[in-house]
């Protein structure tokens, strides 16, 4: 069954096409990865998904639901999250705290009902806190808790975005680079972790550079260039796609 | 008066007013497109060229003399201020910058009444004669004075931007400040010399204006908001729009005065902002600025 | 397990129990009224400036028009209890919600904008608000305003001396203080902190961002407004001036210099700016005899920009800073050493290598 299916979606900038007139689909509990040199419309793409800009024409359709122009926190309502490229984690904020807003939407008490101290909002409180918890440690984050991410090394930001993203605990997770600028041991921690998310229920969309992960862990592939989808297929087949490995995949892959 | 007339009337008043907001709005935009601050202090530079101006024609210089003294000093003294106060917070959040030129404007409004006390202050309009009748209406002459100097400054602007080197590294830096330094351009030195260029041209228009609205210390602050609201009704990033909102506020204030009640009339500029700030955000002449993520 | 939990509330208000104790002893030390007089203004101000620390320094929002918000509280105040013969605390509730009713309107139309356009849009509703306040004058008195607003009362008991006055502002004080610190540590409060950093992350979170300063706006203006009431019934007297342009600034100004992200930063820096109004009134005049008007504005100035080049913070950022620096610093050579543990370790400007 398709979660995610997008039809004719295009999106400019003045003159520059960034998503140019692309479809596909994505199934339930796929890790589909999305490569393309920079500049060919990947991180469009994200934004497009989370509403964070509003494509030109084309339509988005998530469980079926059109969500085409709506706005971001709606479609996270809907169970769709994200990491960025260039890190947006709450600066001011302790590691934990970063991944209890990623909790926001696990809690029901509003804004007087926490100025007056309800009673329900320790309780809602601690489940919150438990839930960051629960993702710190699949992160492998659980002793850095409560210090400010400010002073958290590159990598682990990369990793605290993904649990923050998890503690959502999204239908679909959209990862924008996220081995960008980790180490090979830290990259393998998030193949294997990645690799574990569609058995928790997540569908995974993720823009990635490194082949060698997106061969290990990805189901389908999708090869974009400026804005237009070029290629589709598993990894076997894009591997062995001529144009896809003279134009983009070189060297690096033989 | 019939009401051609009477509009007539109400233009040409809102044009001198429009001038002079016209100038302060060029002050902001100049400022906000080459540094990136807002510059809450600008209407105090209005006032203090005003004042300084007038205790320097007290002192028994010439007019002219008094107001080139006045302008200098002035200049200098926003150069010192950027220096000194600017300078420091430069990387500063956008709030922190508003709240610290806010903070200093209320420091030069209070030096203003210590040295110059609450009273207001005349001034000789530059040249004697009756006003000038136009189809009816009446015009002062120093309101010819106050377009001709929007005018002047205006054009002088144009070329220094357009002609000079100096003009064209401000340029520079108004359209992305990393290149220009990576091109040796200093935006520190150009923000130094920004702040002296806006606080003189800030100077010009508190004097020119005195002789018709007379000089007091806190004629800066409604002024300095005055000019706040023309730079971004034209688009805060954009020269012709800063010049175009003060002569469109002048107007709109003067018709509103006239024709409401001149009570209200802050209040009617005020709320022509507000709607267009909710229906054009980046006002009537700029282009709608995106989040980039 | 009870004397457990004892002990938790203990610690947890430590703060809260150290402030009441020295609102009593304060009102204990200081017999003259007088004085006491100043403690009230603190405590109205006080209200004001925890209110707009939630908005600005919580939620990142600037506001230059705070002061129409404390005036439509006073005004309602006023005008139900001198004119219409409410009681003072069912007028309180309902200039409340007049205010948050106004509130909402100006937050839903000005609170999409950012930065510098949300200051002149806030500001120029402020101005707006002033300006009716002056010229609507068969309602407000206009200018010259109106007399005869009765003291507060609740049932048969008048707070109508300075001491019962000060134990009452203070007490709402005390409220809005406890308010402020239950939303600050609540996850609306941590949504807040989000926005204020990151408003597309925090949307991607599922944060209804717009609705949340919204909501926070409203709420900081009835602190205004509440703080305005207990104003008008203090002095009992109405007029436009102390709610104009001036005064926005002023709460910003004492907000800033208290720190903005910080509960008790109000306290400290309306405290601090209205002790050294009243020193430099007695002082001033002293070395500079032939000075007239409210030159001490000078110095509140400058203090402001000093305080805000040196400790952007504010007064109470600034020493938390002080202390907090030594711990970080430590902190992150932890963390650098335990990075050292990986020696294959590639460095982030290596990132985005591959395909091209
Ligand atoms: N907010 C924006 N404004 C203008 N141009 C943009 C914006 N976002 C992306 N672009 C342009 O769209 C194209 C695609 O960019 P992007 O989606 O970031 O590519 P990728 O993530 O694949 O590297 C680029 O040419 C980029 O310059
Ligand atoms: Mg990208």
């Amino acid at each position: 069954m398709s979660l995610l299916e997008i039809e004719n979606l295009t999106r400019n900038f003045g003159g520059v096409t960034a998503v140019a007139n692309m479809s596909f689909q994505v199934n339930t509990g796929e890790i589909v990865a999305f490569i393309g040199p920079n500049g060919a419309g990947k991180t469009t793409l994200f934004n497009l998904i989370t509403g964070l800009i509003k494509p030109d024409y084309g339509t988005i359709k998530f469980k079926n639901i059109d969500i085409t122009g709506k706005v971001p926190e709606k479609i996270a309502a809907l169970g769709i999250n994200r990491t960025f490229q260039n890190l947006q984690l709450f600066n001011g904020m302790t590691v934990v705290e970063n991944v209890m807003v990623g909790a926001h939407r696990h809690g029901k008490q509003g804004l007087l009902q926490a100025g007056f101290s309800f009673p329900g909002v320790a309780k809602e409180e601690r489940f919150i806190l438990a839930k960051a918890m629960e993702k710190l440690e699949l992160v492998g984050l659980t002793d850095k808790k409560d210090i400010p991410v400010e002073i958290l090394p590159y990598g682990q930001q990369r990793l605290l975005e993904i649990a923050r993203a998890m503690a959502m605990e999204p239908k679909m997770l959209l990862l924008d680079e996220p081995a960008a600028g980790l180490n090979q041991g830290e990259t393998d921690i998030l193949g294997d972790l990645i690799c574990k998310l569609p058995k928790m229920g997540m569908t995974i969309l993720l823009v990635e550079h490194n082949m060698d992960l997106i061969m290990r862990i990805s189901h389908h592939i999708v090869v974009l260039d400026h804005g237009s989808k070029l290629f589709e297929g598993n990894p076997g087949e894009v591997q062995n796609d001529a144009k896809v490995i003279a134009a983009y995949l070189g060297e690096e892959i033989v | 008066m019939p009401l051609g007339n009477e509009l007539l009337q109400y233009l040409l008043t809102g044009l001198t007013l429009g001038g002079i907001y016209a100038l302060i709005a060029l002050g902001f935009v100049t400022i906000y497109t080459v540094t990136g601050h807002i510059n809450f202090t600008q209407g105090e530079f209005v006032m203090l060229g005003a004042l300084t101006s007038i205790s320097m024609i007290k002192l028994g210089l010439p007019m002219w003399l008094a107001i080139t003294v006045a302008v200098a000093i002035v200049g200098i003294f926003g150069a010192a201020f950027e220096r000194v106060v600017i300078y420091p917070a430069r990387n500063s959040s956008v709030v922190t910058i508003i709240i610290i030129t806010i903070g200093f404007s209320v420091a030069i409004r209070g030096v203003a009444l210590l040295l110059w006390g609450t009273q207001s202050y005349p001034m000789q309009p530059f040249s004697s004669g009756p006003p000038i009748n136009i189809l009816g209406a009446i015009m002062n002459r120093q309101s010819i004075w106050v377009l001709l100097l929007s005018i002047v400054v205006v054009i002088t602007l144009f070329i220094f931007f357009e002609r000079t080197v100096m003009g064209k590294a401000l340029k520079a830096c108004a359209i992305n400040r990393l290149a220009a330094s990576l091109m040796g351009i200093s935006p520190q030195k150009m923000s130094l010399f920004c702040f002296s260029l806006c606080a003189s041209i800030g100077a010009l228009a508190g004097i020119f204006i005195t002789p018709i609205t007379t000089a007091t210390y806190d004629m800066g602050l409604m002024l300095g908001l005055k000019g706040f609201v023309a730079a971004v009704l034209g688009g805060l990033t954009n020269t012709t729009g800063a010049i175009l909102g003060g002569f469109l506020l002048g107007i709109l204030e003067a018709m509103g005065a006239g024709l409401i009640s001149s009570g209200y009339k802050d209040a009617i500029s005020f709320l022509i902002l507000l709607l267009v700030l909710l229906n054009r955000p980046e006002g009537l002449l700029g282009k709608p600025e995106r989040d980039r993520v | 397990m009870k004397t457990k939990s004892t002990k938790g509330f203990l610690q947890r208000n430590l703060s809260i129990i150290f402030f009441i104790a020295i609102v009593i002893l304060i009102a204990l030390l200081i017999p003259n009224p007088y004085y006491l007089g100043n403690f009230v203004i603190i405590g109205i101000f006080t209200i004001v400036v925890v209110g707009l620390c939630l908005l600005m320094g919580y939620t990142g929002q600037v506001s230059l028009g705070h002061a129409a918000f404390y005036g439509l509280g006073a005004y309602s105040s006023a005008l139900l209890t001198a004119k219409v013969g409410f009681t003072p605390l069912l007028a309180m509730v309902i200039a409340a919600v007049i205010t948050g009713i106004v509130a909402f309107l100006i937050g839903i139309a000005t609170l999409r904008l950012k930065e510098h356009y949300l200051a002149l849009a806030t500001l120029g509703s402020g101005i707006i608000i002033y300006i009716f306040f002056n010229e609507q004058v068969n309602i407000t008195g206009g200018p010259s305003g109106f007399s005869g607003i009765p003291y507060f009362s609740f049932g048969s008991w008048q707070f109508d001396t300075e001491r019962s006055y000060y134990f009452l502002v203070w007490s709402f004080v005390l409220l809005a203080i406890i308010f402020a610190r239950n939303i600050v540590s609540s996850r609306i409060g941590r949504a807040l902190r989000a926005i204020h950093t990151s408003e597309i992350a925090a949307t991607c979170m599922g944060i209804p961002a717009f609705q949340y300063k919204v909501q926070i706006f409203v709420i900081s203006a009835i602190y205004a407004s509440i703080a305005g009431s207990l104003y008008a019934h203090y002095i009992t007297f109405m007029s436009p001036s102390p709610f104009g342009f001036q005064a926005s600034v002023e709460f910003v100004l004492m907000a800033a210099i208290g720190g903005l992200a910080s509960i008790w930063g109000p306290l400290f820096g309306v405290t601090a700016v209205l002790f050294l109004t009243e020193f430099l009134k007695t002082v001033v005049p002293e070395i500079m005899p032939s000075a007239g008007g409210e030159y001490e504005i000078i110095f509140f100035g400058l203090i402001l920009v000093i305080v805000m080049i040196f400790m952007p913070e504010g007064l109470v950022g600034g020493i938390k800073d002080y202390f907090a620096k030594g711990k970080i610093k430590k902190l992150a050579i932890k963390v650098n050493q335990d990075l050292a543990e990986f020696p294959e370790n590639d460095l982030p400007s290596d990132r985005n290598k591959g395909v091209q």
